[in-house]
């Protein structure tokens, strides 16, 4: 019996897991497609690698969403670059896990844009 | 080609309300599902004032409505479900628990809806008076685009990464033809007479025009706008005039609606409304055009008759469409 309460508990277990790891996304809710997307620990320089690239044409368009992967719940600083050239950098930004989509960014925070 | 007499500061169409009169309508109600603020707002159509406010399930998107005007159905796609909002008391309950659904449209008997699952590149029949789903058919990637044939014998689902127009026969639940169009189709729209079907392009800024006997393409409809680059025209919305003689596209972030002969396929104007125009919709009358403008968080009025904007509408965040209850 604990047998299959022990199977029952890591299938459970498992796809908690893999639910946690699918809603690790970023929503794009900026005017423009996003080509590049990095995330640092806040306050560091420790950029990862550009987020866009695990979508399938390497890039996020206005009010898609895009997988993140090797991001962990915290608060980072994001970087991006769009499709206008504006390269912009959002600091202290909330990665929340356990939601539809781990954070956002909407154009009323590109505020500090260069080009 | 017409001129509009309109200049609006950063595409905001926040200074409508001072143009012109504004034409009395029909005691008409309008429900704009806005994704961000997980509500949906309800316009006034006679004051064009948001008289209420309905909280619904989160992200809500695409909606249809029931054929006797009592039910809105929303996808609600973060809540994985679609949900029912019953127009005379705004009571809102589940329908049924689906996956991430953007989209929807219904059968011609009022009996089923049809649903594009975004992330399983699904679509769902949903039988509505059972409250579950009885069919699914796999499709391209993202499906989003939903339209049922008039005579209820065809949906069609457009998906946004495989760049096609998916014809599915409703009885033999398979799909029969696969129509490329360009790139990241977003709407598909039959006309009445079930002739043709209309599909927009995002990324391809287009709209193709379907031959609903061949499932070929017979026309692409291109759209150019003094001042913007390509990248900025992008085909979102299409609605049609009730006589059809005129077709409506929204250009998402040129800010602007196109005005389409829909029988020689010119574009005969441009109207500017608010930021990243998104969905539009036709009320019963053909009198005036609402286009949901998701950047500006507001609606749109256009006065059809003149084809001018007359009213900006402050709405929740990030609208995404608008129904209309005659």
């Amino acid at each position: 019996m604990w047998r299959v309460v022990l199977a029952s508990l890591i299938l459970v277990a498992a796809g908690l897991t893999a639910a946690a790891v699918d809603k690790m996304r970023f929503w794009n809710l900026t005017a423009e497609t996003i080509d590049e997307l990095y995330l640092a620990p806040a306050g560091t320089d420790q950029w990862g690698s550009n987020q866009c690239l695990n979508d399938n044409d390497k890039s996020v368009d206005a009010d898609e969403r895009l997988d993140l992967k090797d991001v962990k719940p915290g608060k980072y600083d994001v970087k991006l670059v769009d499709s206008k050239g504006r390269h912009c950098l959002v600091k202290d930004v909330d990665v929340k896990a356990g939601g539809k989509y781990a954070f956002s960014i909407a154009e009323k925070q590109l505020t500090g844009c260069t080009q | 080609m017409r001129r509009n007499l309109l200049v609006l500061a950063g595409g905001s169409a926040a200074l409508l309300g001072a143009v012109g009169s504004i034409r009395p309508a029909a005691a008409e109600t309008i429900y704009v599902t806005n994704e961000k603020g997980n509500t949906v707002s309800v316009i006034d159509g006679q004051t064009l004032e948001v008289t209420k406010t309905i909280p619904v399930g989160e992200r809500p998107r695409g909606f249809v409505m029931s054929h006797d005007y009592k039910t809105l159905y929303i996808c609600a796609s973060d809540s994985d479900e679609i949900e029912a909002i019953d127009l005379d008391s705004d009571k809102v309950s589940s329908l049924v628990s689906i996956s991430d659904p953007e989209r929807v449209d219904i059968s011609p008997d009022g009996k089923f809806l049809f649903a594009s699952n975004e992330d399983d590149n699904m679509v769902s029949i949903v039988d509505i008076q059972g409250q579950r789903i009885v069919d699914q058919i796999p499709v391209g990637v993202e499906p989003e685009g939903m339209g049922v044939s008039p005579d209820g014998k065809y949906v069609v689902n457009t998906s946004e990464t495989t760049n096609m127009a998916h014809v599915i026969d409703i009885a033999q639940k398979k799909i029969v033809a696969n129509v490329l169009v360009d790139p990241r189709p977003r709407v598909a729209v039959w006309k009445k007479d079930g002739a043709q079907f209309w599909v927009s392009s995002e990324i391809g800024g287009t709209v193709s025009v379907v031959d609903a006997a061949t499932f070929k393409v017979l026309k692409k409809i291109s759209f150019a706008v003094q001042g913007l680059n390509q990248e900025a025209i992008q085909g979102e919305g299409i609605a049609f005039t009730p006589d059809e003689k005129t077709a409506f596209v929204a250009l998402g972030p040129a800010n602007r609606v196109a005005v389409v002969d829909a029988q020689t396929y010119e574009v005969k104007d441009y109207i500017l409304v608010g930021q990243r125009v998104w969905n539009i919709t036709m009320d019963s009358s053909g009198a005036r055009l609402y286009s949901a403008n998701g950047l500006s968080n507001d609606v749109t009025v256009i006065d059809v008759a003149s084809m001018q904007p007359i009213k900006s509408i402050p709405v929740g965040e990030e609208p995404w469409g608008a129904a209309v209850r005659p």
